[in-house]
């Protein structure tokens, strides 16, 4: 086991494409560390580089103790799960996870308990002779978690491992993950670009956008006090209704006044002063569709806001509203009799104490 | 009219059926023209005794072909270059992709280098060849130099060594492009999972990128068996009808009994090859699918 240490990395690819900037993290040993954002972001780089598949350009990075930038793959003590399994085809179950074993050259006897043991954990043991294309797609990426799992590595490198799987799939291999990360113990990196996966599975998440990592913190601190615009949007689903405002100053206290309404700031946005200056002007404000509800449920510090249906979509236990306040497109997440029909008027509360609001300028959040 | 009316009546099925033959039958008849009747009279020729006769002789033909020396001296040189010719074809055209493959510089010149002999005329080759390699041509005036004394390159012991070059240098580029094609369709993951549990680079070529390349190997095995054949053409542009014992190939023993009209002999020699190469090449697939059967589809 072992702690990951990266100290201003850099990626550039041939042609001066710049995959990964500045990239500075410390994962400690044991940690469950998702790396989160769309596609080109550079979290997969940055798998790749700690795995010895992608050179370093520049800064330093440590596995433990140990400076790896120029280090093989192989003796990096590192396992590797690829989205679409990597199996070898013409290997039975039972040889694709001695792989790294025989290569290794440890004796037979070792490898046949090592592997036996690691697929009573994950429920292989009748398929130990098959090959690959006997097996479902859950079962393929069992085998390839088995395979880095046998080798006992410091640290276990996970690329995207459920996107090929179907949705139901997706959430069971979910819950696998993490049952078997709590198991070993041992550090995961685990590169992902659906929100729902990293919130779920991580410790801490590192966001990423355009290779520069815009926000590291646990899911929770994610979800609630988001850096910047991009990270409020990327986290949550359905994602933060963001949309231009201007904070007006009244009698009743400073509002943020916008296209379709107003909601009233409570003192606790207001306290710490960072606001002042922003006072007249234009501004980004955010609001969580979780944070709408109905009318009989009223918080403390509430705005009301006067919309139209355009659609609502029945989830289950909740609806997700698609409403219109003048120019103003918004989503919210509401209890199930809160359906409406499309052209239906509506009056929505917001619950005014979790707003957020970014720097028009900078997407920064000020409060 | 009648015609179109049974074809109206049938059901949808017959109907695909029978425009699918007619579709077919163009191609079908140029085949059969050209290929399948000719093989089924050449059949039919080497178990008689003489076309006018036409007496069944049985597998006489076949055992006189046997006892010919002209046709032993053919099987056996034909068999020798197929057996060095061939290997060095395939293995070195690997070898060549997979250097090509490697972050080298001069990548995409090399390339073109090796594939520009499929560019030239074989008769522009033969002539260059013929220069390069005659008594007093460019090669041994250049050993000359070194005091070396002058080799009859095409007349003694050297000229199959001349044939293989000179088929190497032709059908190396082709191959190459075939194998290199191959490689770029090896997953990049599975490479990778060998990178990171500790493989060695042979071991991820014999393992890994055979196993995936097993169907451009048997292709690249066949062309080359076939183009070994087909190097008839320049060695008789470059010797002519009869050659030094050791160019004797197959192909001069059948021009020259085509030439004396000797149909039974020609018709009992053509089988023999065929068959020969239905099991070679038989061979060769069995190999293939026993060896590339989990890596295909």
């Amino acid at each position: 086991m072992a702690s990951i240490t990266f100290k201003n990395i850099r990626k550039v690819y041939p042609g001066g494409v710049v995959a990964v900037e500045d990239f500075n993290l410390e994962i400690t040993d044991g940690e469950f560390v998702v790396l989160v954002g769309p596609s080109g972001c550079g979290k997969s780089t940055t798998l790749r580089m700690i795995a010895g598949l992608e050179a370093i350009t520049g800064g330093e990075l440590y596995l433990g103790e140990r400076l790896i930038n120029t280090v093989a793959p192989k003796d990096r003590d590192i396992s590797m799960v690829f989205q679409n399994y990597a199996l070898y085809p013409h290997l039975t179950v039972f040889d694709n996870m001695a792989f790294g074993l025989k290569l290794r050259k440890i004796p037979k006897k070792i490898i046949r308990e090592k592997v036996e043991e690691v697929a009573e954990i994950l429920d292989l043991r009748e398929l130990l002779q098959r090959k690959p294309k006997a097996l479902s797609g859950g079962q393929r990426q069992r085998v390839a978690l088995g395979r880095a799992i046998v080798r006992d590595p410091a640290a276990f490198l996970l690329d995207e491992p459920l996107s090929n799987l179907d949705a139901k799939l997706r959430t069971q291999m979910r819950a696998e993950i993490t049952k078997l990360h709590y198991k070993l113990g041992a550090t995961f990196v685990y590169v992902t670009h659906d929100q729902t996966e990293a919130m779920t599975m991580g410790d801490r998440l590192v966001v990423m956008r355009d290779g520069f990592i815009q926000q590291v913190d646990t899911p929770q601190r994610l979800y609630e006090e988001p850096a910047n615009l991009f990270v409020a949007g990327f986290i949550g689903s359905p994602q933060m209704n963001t949309f231009d405002a201007v904070l007006t100053k009244s009698e009743h206290g400073v509002s943020a006044v916008f296209d379709g309404g107003q909601l009233p700031l409570p003192p606790r946005l207001l306290a710490d002063g960072a606001l002042d200056s922003y006072i007249g002007k234009s501004v980004i404000l955010g609001v969580r569709p979780e944070s709408f509800c109905l009318e009989d449920q009223l918080p403390e510090v509430c705005g009301m806001i006067d919309a139209g249906v355009e659609l609502s979509e029945l989830v289950g236990a909740e609806v997700y509203l698609y409403v219109k306040a003048g120019d103003t497109q918004l989503i919210a997440t509401l209890p199930t009799r809160a359906r409406a029909n499309p052209g239906a008027r509506v009056r929505l509360a917001v619950d005014c104490e979790k707003l957020y609001i970014f720097d028009k300028e900078t997407e920064a959040r000020i409060s | 009219m009648k015609l179109k009316e049974r074809f109206d009546r049938l059901n949808d099925r017959a109907r695909d059926r029978v425009s699918g033959f007619l579709w077919l039958a163009p191609s079908f008849l140029g085949v059969a023209v050209f290929y399948i009747v000719p093989f089924g009279v050449i059949i039919y020729y080497s178990l008689i005794d003489n076309p006018i006769s036409r007496n069944f002789v049985f597998l006489d033909n076949f055992k006189a072909l046997f006892q010919n020396e002209a046709f032993k001296l053919a099987a056996s040189n034909t068999l020798k270059f197929s057996a060095v010719a061939v290997p060095l074809a395939v293995v070195l055209a690997l070898l060549l992709a997979l250097l090509l493959e490697a972050r080298i510089p001069l990548k995409s010149q090399f390339r073109t280098f090796f594939l520009s002999p499929m560019m030239v005329p074989v008769a522009s080759i033969v002539l260059i060849w013929q220069v390069l390699f005659h008594y007093n041509g460019v090669i041994n005036e250049f050993i000359a130099l070194f005091g070396a004394d002058k080799i009859d390159w095409l007349q003694s012991e050297y000229n199959q060594l001349v044939v293989i070059t000179l088929f190497l240098w032709k059908n190396l580029g082709y191959n190459m492009i075939l194998f290199m094609a191959a490689l770029s369709n090896v997953p990049r993951e599975l490479l990778e999972v060998a990178d990171v549990e500790g493989a060695s680079p042979l071991y991820k070529l014999f393992a890994v990128k055979l196993r995936y390349l097993s169907p451009t190997l048997l292709f690249v095995t066949i062309l080359s068996l076939i183009n070994s054949f087909k190097v008839f053409r320049e060695v008789y542009l470059l010797t002519g009808d009869h050659p030094y014992e050791g160019l004797y190939m197959l192909q001069h023993f059948m021009n020259n009994i085509f030439k004396a009209l000797d149909y039974q002999r020609l018709a009992s020699a053509a089988v023999t090859l065929a068959i020969a190469m239905v099991i070679i090449i038989g061979a060769l697939f069995i190999a293939e699918n026993r060896f590339g059967r989990d890596v295909e589809g």
